[in-house]
């Protein structure tokens, strides 16, 4: 089935046709003249859903193409985490009941689909097998740059809504926002969430690098990665002893995504 | 021989050319009522009604010119503000206009928040007064009981108040904006007049289970308290506390501010970075306005409700417009009728 399959690789125009649901769902909700209500909020949401589901089964064809996980190269890790973070906020919703902006994700969504498309699925991925650590250890770094994604769109939404209720703003953009006490409340999850998968990513990487060639890990990316490890941890530590909230919390979790979007580019880099 | 129609004259300053600040300026202490209608009295007007709410300050009075400047002489009287502060913000509307303009008013169209209910209510209060005290005649009456129909007619076959628009439904959606659930949130309303009362009722019927009510008459915040099963507190004790409450509504009556803006500076830092929100909406003010800039401490009043009220409505409008020509027709058919019954012939 892999043979057959490997005859049909996913194609540019299949991510683009992907990116458009995600780009349609992020144009109808910011339209939408009134936050989370009105048809065309609700087509939005709609098409984000379907949109993920669609995403899914790429990716699970993907990965029944290669025989792997799709994480062997820059596109299919852009994949991921376009999956990953759309699949938070919709777990955020059905779970905590907490809607981030449904454009900003899905607006996120089709960029990483776009970046993937023009990148192009590789079309001889890294061989894997025999190599289960690493497979974790990418696959729980994807699941953890996901996270911290989705906590820096939450923490824009906590500083845009902030800024809104402090300057008296209550119309426009700022009515398609959550309330701030939920923002803050789920930001400290997906931040205690992050530090937890990226060190476990960093722990089997690590194992993996003790068993094998040391040259193979490329240290950039490892101390980006041990960089944004440790904002994260402090940020969560501070956040435990109740010296880091509310605004300063959220700022410090933007600050934060910046090594992780360094460690990401370095990662995909290096899956090249 | 038929007498000359008789003429109608009212006197209105409102929020639209007075800001909060102002307004507080020209706001009817108690005793106010009585200093205006004795001066009418004294004055030969034999109508007059005075209407005196946080946003307007407003009298209707049957007369020509001459009754416009004894009305504007009683409301200097009644506010004790300085004539040049009531002059520049004190707009004469004569005859059919002021009918028109009181059937808008009366419906809620003139108010700042477009639509809302409770000035229906605070006319209705008004009128009650003036005719106690013997102050309203044939014209007024049938102008402002075709008023009180023209409002209820507005509400019900347009869609001016789509949404609830009301003081305490808007104030309870701007607390659902910094604390998503007032489930877990501790309010504290002060005061408990009309607006108190809507207050706790619409954070109530929206999900608050932790509201306190204080007053200066503690019976009143006791009283007010048990019907939604709420605490009660003295003012002296929830200001002592007031740091310990996440949403302060303000909407007692003062005449200078409950909490100034060191006390305000001092809760927000013993909150340890939990966000406060305070609602003011109290003319006067009952919170300075100096904590902008606060970190997690947001003051919203009278203005900000407008404004997040008035944020949808671009939806109200073309019901604005439709309403506003059905109560000019109606204000048109009640003022000849007025002027017909007040003539001796009819």
């Amino acid at each position: 089935m892999a043979a057959e399959l490997a005859a049909h690789p996913l194609t540019r125009d299949c991510l683009l046709g992907c990116a458009s649901v995600f780009l349609t769902a992020a144009v109808l909700d910011g339209l939408s003249p009134k936050a989370g209500s009105g048809k065309m909020h609700g087509a939005g949401l709609w098409l984000l859903r379907g949109g993920w589901v669609l995403l899914t089964t790429m990716l699970a064809y993907q990965g029944l193409r290669s025989h792997a996980l799709p994480i062997a190269s820059p596109a299919e890790v852009l994949l991921s985490i376009a999956w990953g973070l759309s699949g938070v906020s919709l777990f955020l919703d059905v779970t905590f009941n907490h809607r981030l902006p449904t454009w900003a994700i899905a607006g996120v969504t089709a960029l990483c689909l776009v970046s993937a498309g023009l990148l192009g699925v590789v079309e001889h991925p890294l061989d894997t097998t025999g190599k289960p650590l690493i497979v974790m250890h990418v696959g729980a770094a994807v699941l953890a740059y996901c996270v911290l994604g989705a906590q820096a769109l939450n923490s824009a939404a906590y500083l845009l809504q902030d800024r809104a209720l402090a300057r008296h703003q209550f119309g426009g953009i700022y009515a398609l926002l959550p309330a701030l006490v939920p923002l803050d409340r789920i930001g400290a999850q997906l931040m205690g969430a992050a530090v937890w998968l990226l060190g476990l990513s960093l722990v089997i990487g690590a194992t993996d690098w003790a068993q094998r060639d040391l040259a193979l890990v490329a240290a950039p990316k490892l101390v980006a990665a041990l960089i944004t490890w440790l904002a994260c941890g402090w940020i969560v530590v501070q956040r435990r002893r109740q010296r880091l909230r509310a605004a300063a919390f959220a700022r410090a979790s933007l600050v934060a995504a910046i090594p992780a979007v360094v460690a990401l580019y370095l990662s995909l880099h290096s899956a090249r | 021989m038929s007498e000359r129609p008789r003429n109608l004259v009212a006197l209105s300053a409102t929020h639209r050319t007075a800001g909060l600040d102002e307004r507080a300026a020209f706001t009817v202490p108690a005793g106010g009522a009585e200093v205006f209608y004795a001066a009418a009295r004294e004055a030969g007007l034999a109508e007059a009604v005075l209407l005196a709410t946080c946003n307007r300050l407003e009298a209707y009075a049957v007369g020509d010119e001459a009754a416009a400047l004894h009305v504007r002489s009683a409301l200097l009287k009644a506010t004790g503000a300085p004539a040049a502060v009531l002059d520049q913000h004190l707009k004469p509307v004569p005859g059919l206009e002021a009918v028109e303009h009181l059937f808008s008013v009366v419906s809620g169209l003139e108010s700042q928040m477009v639509g809302e209910v409770e000035i229906a209510g605070q006319v209705k209060d008004a009128y009650a007064d003036a005719l106690a005290r013997g102050m309203t005649g044939p014209v007024l009456n049938r102008v402002f009981q075709r008023a009180f129909q023209a409002g209820a007619w507005a509400r019900t076959n347009t869609g001016i108040s789509q949404g609830q628009v009301s003081l305490g439904n808007v104030a309870v959606e701007l607390a659902m904006r910094v604390f998503g659930s007032l489930a877990d949130a501790r309010v504290l309303v002060l005061g408990t007049g009309d607006v108190g009362r809507q207050v706790v009722q619409a954070l109530v019927s929206r999900g608050a289970s932790q509201v306190s009510v204080a007053s200066r008459t503690f019976e009143n915040a006791r009283a007010l308290a048990e019907e939604f099963s709420g605490s009660s507190l003295t003012l002296a004790d929830a200001l002592r506390q007031a740091h310990a409450h996440d949403v302060i509504v303000g909407c007692a009556t003062v005449e200078r501010a409950l909490l100034d803006a060191v006390t305000l500076r001092e809760i927000a830092g013993r909150r340890d970075g939990r966000p406060l929100l305070l609602v003011d909406l109290g003319v006067p003010r009952n919170f300075a306005s100096g904590v902008q800039g606060l970190d997690g401490t947001y003051l919203c009043d009278l203005d900000d409700l407008a404004r997040v009220s008035n944020a949808n409505l671009k939806a109200r409008l073309a019901e604005v417009d439709r309403a506003r020509v059905a109560l000019a027709e109606k204000a048109a058919r009640a003022w000849g009728a007025a002027n017909h019954q007040a003539s001796p012939e009819a």
